[in-house]
């Protein structure tokens, strides 16, 4: 009985009755309170949630930007960005559907990465001064802390000609490379950083993954995810996204 | 037109540095505010987000035009935020609160930041009410709401159309029917 009732109202949104069912129907929300509610929910409830399906990937990055401010406002390390709890069944029933749509369309497969990537490139802001009066350098980490990592590349690059010493800065020119999507120069640059002990040993590995990542090669992602210690710093996200990649 | 408009653009333009300016001049406030009312830091944080987001979303829907600073509109909504989560984990109507900020913002302020408040616990309660519908109808109505005609979700599905317009209409009725006899249902006043 009822389903009848939201199959007219389906079909009166979309005008697909004739001129005399629509006419009953008007008559029925006129006379029926109940009814003319139940007709304005459901008509709210597919308003509300298709907007939010297909704003969903606006939301979900203004919220990464939020978390990410957040973070570094209270002065903790960068972490995962976590979804709000009122999305984290989203989340669910997003990997859920791409599960069964990948089934159907064979090449889902590159969407589930690429949504990864994005969960997981969060990219610590560079420290603002340097030891000199360096305009180009300080220009360099204004763009790479604003995320334009294609202006800021190139000065990164010009700034470690002068003085290549600089790990961090090194790290910053080869996390512009990733976002720039050069994987070959990335890769190479992550990889001499790794292979030597330093303070950035193991966030080199990280991004080494993050590159692998980002070109949906899963195997070589996992390889380096595992190579990763408990003691590094970089070790528990590491583990969770291995999980998800499971 | 207030001057603090810019945020509002900030956000639908998710704009890292004035998000950053948000947070300087408004977090600590907002922190407080939860702080005394029996919260921790990490409800604080969801708070802030929270209302931000929510304010996000008021301003995709529906132009927004502030005619008062941003910080008491934000601090309105994520009050009353934090006051529903106060009711919800205490299962109580009426819960003791302090606020001693004292901001003061005009009837259409008021309005609008009610409004926000309102849409977003009606898109909280839809979303998670969804999650309650059996898988069939989940994947019609994602695939659907998705952009993807109903010929094509019959398509991707394997289904005749007839069956999953049919489908549909039940699933959208499933969740009215779910929404109706939520508890939260009385006090998101519908418009």
């Amino acid at each position: 009985m009822e389903d009848d009732v939201f199959e007219k109202m389906e079909a009166f949104i979309n005008n697909e009755l004739t001129a005399e069912e629509k006419q009953r129907f008007e008559n029925e929300l006129a006379n029926d309170d109940k009814l003319a509610q139940r007709f304005q929910l459901y008509k709210k409830i597919q308003d509300t949630l298709s907007a939010s399906q297909l704003n969903k990937e606006n939301e979900t990055s203004l919220q990464q930007t939020i978390a990410q401010v957040h973070n570094e406002h209270v002065n903790r390390p960068a972490k995962v960005v976590t979804l709000s709890k009122a999305n984290r069944w989203y989340a669910v029933a997003a990997a859920v559907l791409a599960v069964i749509v990948s089934v159907y369309l064979f090449n889902n497969d590159k969407q589930t990465s690429t949504e990864l990537y994005a969960q997981y490139a969060v990219f610590p802001a560079l420290s603002g001064t340097r030891g000199s009066n360096d305009s180009l350098l300080s220009k360099a980490i204004t763009y790479y802390n604003n995320k334009q990592f294609t202006q800021a590349k190139p000065l990164l690059q010009q700034s470690l000609a002068a003085d290549s010493s600089d790990k961090e800065m090194q790290l910053a020119y080869y996390i512009c490379a990733l976002q720039t999507e050069n994987f070959d120069e990335a890769l190479k640059g992550f990889t001499n950083i790794a292979a030597t002990e330093n303070v950035f040993t193991y966030q080199s590995k990280w991004y080494m993954a993050l590159t692998y990542l980002k070109q949906n090669n899963i195997d070589a992602c996992k390889l380096i995810l595992q190579q990763i210690p408990a003691d590094a710093d970089t070790y528990t996200k590491a583990q969770q996204l291995l999980k998800q990649l499971d | 037109m207030h001057a603090d408009n810019k945020y509002i653009q900030a956000l639908l333009q998710n704009d890292r540095t004035l998000l950053q300016e948000m947070y300087e001049k408004y977090f600590d406030k907002i922190k407080f505010l939860i702080l005394k009312n029996g919260g921790n830091e990490e409800d604080a944080a969801d708070i802030m987000q929270e209302g931000l987001v929510s304010i996000y979303n008021r301003a995709l829907a529906k132009e927004l035009i502030l005619t008062c600073p941003m910080e008491a509109f934000l601090y309105h909504v994520c009050k009353n935020k934090w006051i529903s989560e106060m009711r919800k984990r205490s299962h109580l109507q009426k819960v003791t609160f302090s606020d001693t900020a004292g901001y003061t913002i005009g009837q259409d302020s008021f309005e609008e930041a009610n409004d926000a408040l309102r849409q977003h616990g009606q898109k909280l309660l839809f979303e998670q009410k969804f999650t309650e519908l059996g898988k069939a109808c989940k994947e019609i109505l994602q695939l659907n709401w998705s952009g993807k005609g109903l010929d094509e979700v019959a398509g991707i599905l394997n289904l005749s159309y007839a069956y999953v317009r049919k489908k549909k209409s039940e699933c959208i009725g499933r969740l009215v029917i779910l929404v109706e006899q939520s508890p939260e249902f009385e006090n998101l006043k519908w418009r």
